[in-house]
C-alpha cells in the first residue's frame, strides 16, 4: 500500500483499523511503521475523526494520573 | 511525576495554561513535570484514540498511550524546537500502538512459527513426500511442546525477532524492557530450542543444524 491508496482508504473507511479489510489493515500497519508521512496523516484524519463524532474515551483522569505516576 | 497529586480531570488544567507545546515541552526538560502534566491532559485524548485506531482495544489502547508519554517524557532531551511537539508525540503513539499490535499478533501466530521452523529442519536431501509430511509434522509437535515450555517472554522475544522482523531495539520497546534483556531472551530461548531438537535428532534423525543464527537471518541486530 502506498500513500496516495492509504489515504484514499483512511478518507473511505476511516481511521479505525479494526474495521478494515484484514489484508487491507495489515498493509496500512507496514506502511504506518514505515512511514512517517503516514503517520501524520494517519493522525490528521483521527483529529478530524475526533472533531466530527463524540469521543467515547470519557474521563480521561485516571490514566492521565496513572502516566504521571509511571514518569 | 513527584506531583501527581495535582492531577486534575484530563483537559481542564491543559487548555488553561497558554503557554503553547513548545513552551510547555520546553520547560519540562528543563525539570518542569508540572509542564509535562500540561501536555498530558492536553494530549491524551488524541493520542488514546490513536492508539484505539491502531488496537482496536480500549485496555491496550490506553497502555499504548501510557507508553507513548513515558516515551517521550524520557526523549525530552533530545527533542529540538525546530520539530513541532503534537506531531513529534503523535508518530511516538502510533509507534507504540503498533508495537503492541504486533507482540499481540505474534503470540497467536506461534503456530506459523514452528510451521516455517519445522519447514527449516527437514530440508535437505530429497525425500518421500509422504516421508516428508510426516517428519515435518513430527517437528512441528516437537517444537511447539519446546516453545510452549519456553517462558512467556522468550517465546514472545523468539516470535518478534524470527518472524516479525523487528529489530532488537523495537522489541525491547515493545516488551517494556532492555535491549540486553531481549538479547538475553533470544539467546536462551534459542539455547532451550536447540536441545529439545537435538533430543529430536536422535529420535528421527534430523537435527537443529538449519535453525539460523541472528547473524544470518531476520532481526539482524541480535
Amino acid at each position: 500500500m502506498d500513500l496516495k491508496l492509504f489515504e484514499a482508504r483512511l478518507k473511505a473507511l476511516g481511521p479505525a483499523l479494526d474495521r478494515w479489510p484484514a489484508d487491507e489493515a495489515e498493509a496500512a500497519i507496514d506502511l504506518l511503521s514505515a512511514s512517517p508521512e503516514a503517520q501524520d496523516l494517519f493522525a490528521k484524519i483521527t483529529a478530524e475523526d475526533i472533531g466530527v463524532f463524540d469521543d467515547p474515551g470519557g474521563d480521561l483522569s485516571p490514566l492521565a494520573e496513572r502516566i504521571g505516576r509511571s514518569l | 511525576m513527584a506531583n501527581s497529586a495535582m492531577m486534575t480531570a484530563t483537559g481542564e488544567f491543559g487548555l488553561s495554561d497558554v503557554r503553547s507545546d513548545e513552551e510547555l515541552f520546553l520547560a519540562s526538560r528543563d525539570g518542569d513535570q508540572t509542564a509535562f502534566r500540561v501536555l498530558v491532559d492536553r494530549h491524551l485524548r488524541m493520542v488514546r484514540r490513536l492508539a484505539l485506531n491502531v488496537l482496536g482495544d480500549v485496555q491496550e489502547a490506553e497502555d499504548a498511550a501510557q507508553e507513548a508519554f513515558i516515551a517521550a517524557w524520557r526523549a525530552r532531551e533530545r527533542w529540538t524546537p525546530e520539530a513541532r511537539f503534537s506531531t513529534w508525540l503523535h508518530r511516538i503513539a502510533v509507534n507504540k500502538a503498533i508495537d503492541r499490535r504486533r507482540v499481540r499478533k505474534a503470540v497467536p501466530e506461534s503456530q506459523e512459527v514452528i510451521t516455517r521452523l519445522a519447514d527449516a529442519e527437514v530440508q535437505g536431501p530429497a525425500q518421500a513426500e509422504a516421508l516428508a509430511n510426516l517428519e515435518r509434522t513430527e517437528t512441528a509437535k516437537t517444537l511447539q511442546k519446546a516453545l510452549d515450555k519456553l517462558p512467556d517472554t522468550q517465546r514472545q522475544a523468539l516470535t518478534l525477532f524470527y518472524f516479525e522482523e523487528l529489530e532488537v531495539g523495537r522489541i525491547a520497546d515493545a516488551m517494556g524492557c532492555s535491549e540486553q534483556a531481549v538479547r538475553s531472551l533470544l539467546k536462551r530461548g534459542r539455547q532451550t530450542l536447540k536441545t529439545r531438537l537435538q533430543k529430536q535428532k536422535k529420535i528421527c534423525g534430523y537435527g537443529p543444524e538449519t535453525i539460523r543464527s541472528p547473524a544470518e537471518g531476520a532481526g539482524t541486530r541480535a
